[in-house]
């Protein structure tokens, strides 16, 4: 499988005054086409920085990432903007819809941006929310406007989805569905797919589990028996 | 308590661009206010004493030749308190230097006293007074000569005192020619009246100046006058109000008091709005805070005043920093211009407290209302409610939303900027208020600025098309010969007849003799078309027919106030109006007044040189003539009437620095609450990787449809508040037309949206600080 994103050596120093805070060290990895990638860790291990790095959010003090052979550590803020417009798709905890525009709209405004993006109508009817198109964000329940989220993350057809905490604001129930969306844009669409989660039941349904503790990577570990997150408690 | 004042000046830190922002808007106000005020009541102040001390008359009767039983009849009018005679004439220097006004004085006289500033009465006919303007300019001190021509005869009169004039104030030799003073060529000299007697006999007296009781019918005691002198040569009466000093002043003191009413609460109303903005997103974003009070136990009221010490402050600093300017800026800048047009007492700025105080309460009031309109509604949630974040904003469907296939031609980004003016449609509309003042106020300053320049381009461009005027002192008849020289290109024969026109009330006038084919005047009718100089009538200025309604074809009785014509009273018909700038006059055909038996002297010349290179050499040849008296270049008159209009351009100035501050004030604010609450959505939109440019354009376009659209009522607004600015500040002798040009429309709105933009850009930093991490967070 080809290799699309590689860590080498990434290091993010914090400096708060007089002293200096090591966010993430030495993070080594990669992550190939296709792969459902699962980063575990408790908070403050240093999930978030390596989602800021990942996704062009922030700079690294050393070390290269490299996306598609090109090392993003060199763009400038212009390439940044680029790079996240055109590569990534984001999920975020909270959803960020743009609460001026109704479901439809949030989807289609992001996929209006990218050259090779997919129907919005379509994803979201694949999310299962054909029946909410017009609605507001304020209109929607929070598993909906997840959902909303995942299908404006997957209309850009981005390299891959970045999705920070996506059952954090849910229940029980809805978190899973949203999971069950997730991993089925996976499956269907061949789309790689990066969770950043402190909960380590999702470990089990990932293809490589990447365990993090005080800023640094504890564990790269390859899951052979993936299960259907139907079959995962927490 | 000690730690809520802490958080209420961290809270200013935190947005002190706000803070700022309502500071200044404040500040404004507060300067026009108190400056504009205190320029006022000093103004009104040192006015009421000076003409107090000098008992200035109600009104002044001019007579052929009046004596002391005359004036007796007129003191036992019921009404009238005191009269007294006097002689009054013009009279000029020996070397032809200078004029002068001649009265006689004396010290039992209570009436129009002049005021020493050294040395006594004259004593006898060798003595007299003078100003001090005439004096200073003049370096003349008691004990020097001056030598005179009065009445054709010379004296030699030695200086026995220097006074001030609270009659002449504004002491100018024609008003017509200049509005400048000019105190080195033009006086005033006061002498004794045995010389009066001396000169012209018993009844030397040729005006009356009267007295009345404060409640007194003026019209009927003119009326009474008039019946019981008649027989002295009765000739006009003028009313204290119309005299030139007087009202040139009073409109100046008029202008001061509508300037600090109109303006400075257009300053406070939008401070206010500023203030209610701010304080209800503070409000709004502090609610969990708010709420975290309240359950810790802290009163209600406690909470109420922390948020309102903020607008206090706000408040309290702007009136600080405004008053400060208000009464040092303010004053010096008009005071400079005031000093040029007039001789009176140092002023003493008085009544500052009184106006520092009320400003203060003013803009405090202001401030306390609009934030406790904003606060009171946090407040009377509970605890726990406030503690819950807010319910989300109900978002719906707008209007334009139903036009599908409009709808959908327009691009997300705008879809977005139009949703977001729509769904805070108060805040919309709030912020225009900013733009309707900002462009309003530019229209009323480039209005007045339009009319000035537009009344100096036809007066002196377009009417006067003339190089020199040239004045004779032997008025000579009308066929005598004119000067010929190779320079000049035509000349005009002229004369100018002072008069009254017998309207509703008197009206002191100026009747101009000219050829019916001269090449030197231009009259032009209130729609710009050319009119001629008929031969079957008098051409009546525009603003005097609008005053007392008079129409073509009406008849008016006009009184030439000159011994020569004998103050013949003439009925002539109005053949045409013709629309006057600087001056009220009437004009006139030789051809005309002869038809009505009235042979005019020519007293002077219109000429226009072959070209303006040979001004000076022709000036020298006209000067140098016998018999001329002085040649005017139109030039100079042009440079005397634009330094006149000195405070015409300050006031210009404060107002386009003024609507610049508010303009930028109001925007930067509105739109850094803009940004603050769509901080989330802007994160979010920067890490779903829009471009800094396409995240700035959605406040900036915002911004820019607010500014068009407060723009449309700034227009309205501004038509408005220019027209009632220029009738309140228009002297009763000129005229200004108020006209709304397509370039000064144009002008505002260009300014409101360079303002507009400057704002923009200094909101380019907010957006680009709002950290991308911020989308991560949870929802307040």
């Amino acid at each position: 499988m080809k290799t699309i994103i590689e860590f080498k050596d990434v290091c993010k120093q914090y400096v708060m005054g007089e002293v200096k805070i090591d966010a993430i060290r030495d993070v080594n990895f990669t992550i190939n086409q296709g792969e459902l990638v699962i980063i575990l860790g408790a908070s403050g291990a240093g999930k978030t920085t390596v989602l800021n790095m990942l996704g062009g959010m922030d700079t690294v003090s050393s070390g290269e990432i490299l996306v598609e052979k090109a090392d993003i550590t060199k763009y400038n803020d212009t390439k940044l903007t680029n790079y996240r417009r055109e590569k990534i798709g984001f999920v975020f905890q909270f959803y960020n819809l743009i609460t001026n525009l109704n479901a439809i709209e949030n989807v289609e405004f992001a996929a209006e941006v990218c050259k090779n993006h997919l129907e919005p109508k379509e994803i979201l009817d694949k999310v299962g929310l054909s029946e909410r198109l017009y609605n507001f964000p304020s209109q929607l329940s929070g598993g909906e406007q997840q959902r909303v989220a995942i299908a404006r993350a997957v209309a850009k057809n981005p390299l891959l989805l970045l999705c920070d905490e996506p059952t954090g604001a849910l229940d029980y129930q809805t978190g899973k569905q949203v999971i069950k969306v997730l991993c089925d844009i996976n499956q269907k669409y061949k789309k790689t797919v990066v969770i950043i989660t402190h909960n380590a039941a999702l470990a089990e349904i990932g293809d490589k589990i990447i365990h993090m503790k005080s800023g640094k990577i504890q564990s790269v570990e390859l899951n052979q028996h993936k299960k259907p997150i139907e079959e995962v408690e927490w | 308590m000690k730690k809520l004042f802490k958080k209420l000046f961290r809270d200013i830190k935190k947005s002190l661009g706000q803070f700022i922002a309502i500071t200044i808007v404040s500040a404004m106000g507060i300067m026009l206010l108190t400056g504009m005020a205190v320029i006022h009541s000093s103004l009104l102040t040192m006015t009421n004493a000076y003409y107090n001390q000098s008992n200035l008359a109600n009104l002044s009767v001019y007579y052929q030749g009046i004596n002391n039983l005359g004036i007796n009849k007129i003191k036992q009018i019921n009404g009238v308190e005191d009269a007294y005679g006097r002689l009054s004439l013009k009279a000029d220097s020996i070397n032809n230097k200078s004029s002068f006004i001649v009265h006689t004085v004396s010290s039992d006289e209570k009436i129009n006293i002049p005021l020493l500033k050294t040395g006594r009465l004259p004593g006898n006919n060798t003595e007299c007074i003078i100003d001090s303007a005439y004096a200073t300019s003049n370096n003349l001190t008691v004990g020097r000569k001056v030598t005179a021509i009065i009445n054709k005869r010379t004296y030699n009169l030695t200086i026995s005192g220097i006074f001030n004039s609270a009659e002449y104030v504004y002491l100018i030799e024609d008003p017509t020619k200049s509005a400048m003073p000019n105190h080195k060529t033009f006086g005033l000299l006061y002498v004794n009246k045995s010389l009066g007697e001396n000169l012209i006999g018993n009844n030397y007296c040729n005006e009356v100046l009267v007295t009345t009781n404060n409640k007194a019918n003026i019209s009927s005691i003119r009326k009474k006058i008039e019946n019981a002198t008649n027989k002295y040569g009765f000739g006009s009466v003028i009313l204290q109000g119309d005299q030139l000093s007087y009202s040139q002043l009073q409109s100046d003191i008029d202008t001061s008091a509508s300037m600090s009413t109109v303006f400075p609460y257009i300053f406070f109303l939008v401070a206010a709005v500023i203030i209610f903005l701010s304080m209800s997103r503070t409000v709004q974003s502090e609610r969990s805070q708010i709420g975290i009070m309240k359950a810790l136990g802290i009163s209600k009221w406690s909470i109420t005043v922390h948020y309102l010490s903020y607008s206090v402050l706000c408040g309290l600093v702007g009136s600080v920093i405004g008053n400060i300017l208000g009464i040092t800026v303010i004053p010096k800048a008009l005071f400079y211009s005031y000093n040029m047009l007039y001789t009176f007492p140092k002023i003493k700025y008085s009544g500052y407290g009184s106006y520092i105080a009320a400003s203060t309460v003013l803009v405090v009031s202001f401030g306390i209302i609009a934030s406790l309109l904003s606060v009171t509604k946090a407040l009377k949630e509970v605890p726990a409610q406030c503690m819950r974040p807010m319910p989300p904003k109900k978002v719906h469907k707008i209007w334009l939303e139903k036009r599908k296939k409009l709808w959908s031609k327009i691009s997300y980004k705008n879809k977005l900027i139009i949703r977001n003016i729509m769904l805070n449609k108060h805040r919309a509309i709030l912020s225009s208020i900013g733009v309707i003042g900002c462009v309003g106020i530019l229209m009323c300053a480039f209005g007045l600025k339009y009319s000035v320049n537009n009344l100096f381009d036809m007066q002196f461009n377009k009417i006067q098309k003339f190089d020199d005027t040239v004045m004779v002192s032997n008025p000579r008849p009308y066929n005598s010969p004119v000067p010929v020289n190779n320079n000049i290109a035509s000349l005009d024969k002229l004369s100018t007849i002072p008069a009254i026109i017998a309207l509703n009330k008197d009206v002191n006038s100026m009747l101009y003799v000219l050829p019916k084919d001269n090449k030197s005047i231009q009259l032009y009718d209130i729609n710009n078309k050319e009119i001629n100089l008929p031969d079957n009538g008098i051409v009546m200025p525009y603003k005097l027919a609008q005053e007392y309604n008079i129409k073509v074809g009406d008849t008016v009785l006009v009184r030439l106030q000159s011994a020569v014509y004998n103050n013949k009273a003439i009925h002539v018909k109005v053949s045409a109006i013709d629309v006057q700038y600087l001056s009220q006059d009437l004009y006139v055909s030789y051809n005309y007044l002869q038809k009505l038996g009235t042979n005019p002297n020519v007293n002077g010349y219109y000429v226009i040189v072959k070209n303006k290179g040979l001004l000076p050499s022709t000036n020298k040849y006209l000067t140098g003539l016998a018999n001329v008296e002085s040649v005017v270049k139109k030039s100079s008159l042009e440079a005397d009437m634009t330094s006149s209009m000195g405070t015409m351009n300050t006031m210009v100035f404060i107002m386009i620095f003024m609507s610049a501050a508010m303009a930028l004030a109001v925007i930067f604010n509105i739109s850094s609450i803009n940004i603050f609450e769509r901080r989330r959505d802007i994160a979010t939109l920067k890490v779903l990787g829009c471009h800094k440019k396409e995240i700035n354009s959605l406040v900036n376009v915002e911004n820019l449809i607010i500014t068009a659209f407060g723009s449309v009522f700034g227009i309205i607004f501004g038509a408005v508040i220019y027209k009632v600015i220029l009738n309140t500040i228009v002297s009763e002798s000129m005229f200004f037309p108020y006209s709304i040009s397509l370039s000064m429309v144009v002008l505002s709105v260009l300014l409101a949206f360079v303002f507009t933009m400057l704002a923009n850009f200094m909101l380019k930093g907010k957006t680009r600080k709002i950290d991308m991490v911020e989308s991560l967070k949870s929802v307040e």
